[in-house]
């Protein structure tokens, strides 16, 4: 067996030893060298008193708290995804919901016939679209003019 | 033999050991999975089994037993969070201690400028009520121990982040080197030598730890 503390590649064989979690034969190889060599046999001394005294070093108990603290951040982290969950696809929902509201009890006057006020609405509609598509067009003329005609349009 | 360590188990007890620790892994991933489809009780059992090792990691990594049961409730809050896309490739422990090495190191690192924290987390020890599991009333063996264990927390938190977790994952989670490099994100051979260089500076701080 080479030395392993003469190679730092190998050393780790003399961590695992007194670590305890070499398997039955390793351990009786690494004896077997222990016996005639000094440096692995201190390396090993050491290494065990970093082991015990680590060993001594005990956690602290779990504080009387850190249970009720850890559930009550739980149910904030689930509240909020039921919420999230709930909350994202209502909100476009309800604004459609009140677009359509509003719609119908403005354009629906009591006592009226719907088929009627549907008829008028689709001639109203129709005067303003085209209206609208007259002053749209006037828009883009006077927007798409050259620099001159703008210019004589605001000296007047 | 010249190391004065335990004589090693039978094989018997070995593979008992063995035995023991893969039910432990297998109830790990069974819990995480049925938390996974929306098992509240498996989560609740899960945290009871992994309360105590998670929390005492993150105690000897910080070195403040509040801050580590605040960064302990933060990686159990991440675990939840991510049990919906939970899978069991590996052990369960591996993703638990990856997350909470993560959570510390992190924390170790917007720590790392504040100055006077290393000081103040001395006084922490020293404010603590000691421990005294004998009862024999030996004064000087009391004293003794009592400067080993400052010693033994002022050379680990005296460790580089990522050998000071390399060394708590081996020592008090005994975990093997390829489960501490998944939880560290590094390669077996990173491992090694990450804990040969934290071995040998502590061999170097408590050689005369007697």
């Amino acid at each position: 067996m080479e030395c392993p503390a003469k190679a730092r590649e190998s050393s780790q064989v003399l961590i695992d030893y007194c670590a305890g979690t070499l398997d039955v034969a390793a351990v009786a190889e690494v004896e077997r060298h222990l016996e005639q060599c000094p440096a692995c046999r201190e390396f090993c001394q050491t290494q065990a008193m970093v082991w015990s005294a680590l060993d001594d070093w005990k956690a602290e108990p779990v504080s009387a708290g850190f249970d009720a603290r850890l559930g009550a951040r739980l149910d904030q982290t689930g509240r909020a995804v039921w919420w999230a969950c709930i909350w994202r696809p209502a909100v476009p929902i309800a604004a459609a919901a009140v677009v359509i509201a509003a719609v119908l009890l403005l354009r629906v006057p009591e006592g009226t016939n719907p088929a009627v006020v549907v008829r008028k609405a689709d001639t109203v509609d129709i005067d303003q679209v085209e209206k609208t598509l007259d002053d749209i067009d006037m828009l883009k003329q006077l927007y798409l003019a050259p620099p001159e005609a703008a210019a004589g349009a605001e000296q007047l | 033999m010249g190391c004065g360590k335990p004589a090693p188990q039978p094989f018997r007890a070995f593979r008992v050991k063995e035995d023991m620790a893969a039910i432990a892994v297998e109830r790990d991933a069974e819990l995480m999975l049925r938390a996974k489809d929306g098992d509240e009780a498996s989560f609740d059992a899960l945290l009871a089994r992994q309360r105590g090792p998670v929390l005492h990691f993150l105690y000897r990594m910080v070195g403040n037993q509040a801050v580590a049961e605040e960064l302990a409730q933060e990686v159990f809050l991440k675990v939840y969070r991510a049990r919906t896309a939970y899978e069991p490739s590996a052990k369960f422990t591996t993703w638990l201690f990856r997350i909470a090495t993560h959570v510390a190191l992190n924390h170790l690192r917007d720590r790392k400028g504040e100055r006077g924290m290393e000081s103040l987390d001395v006084e922490a020890y020293e404010a603590k009520p000691r421990q005294v599991p004998d009862p024999r009333p030996n004064v000087e063996q009391e004293m003794l121990r009592e400067v080993r264990l400052d010693r033994v927390r002022e050379a680990i938190q005296n460790l580089p982040g990522r050998q000071r977790a390399a060394v708590l994952m081996h020592k008090y989670q005994e975990m093997g080197y390829a489960q501490i490099a998944a939880a560290l994100g590094c390669s077996e051979p990173a491992v090694k030598s990450l804990l040969f260089r934290a071995y040998e500076y502590l061999r170097g701080r408590l050689a005369d730890c007697v």
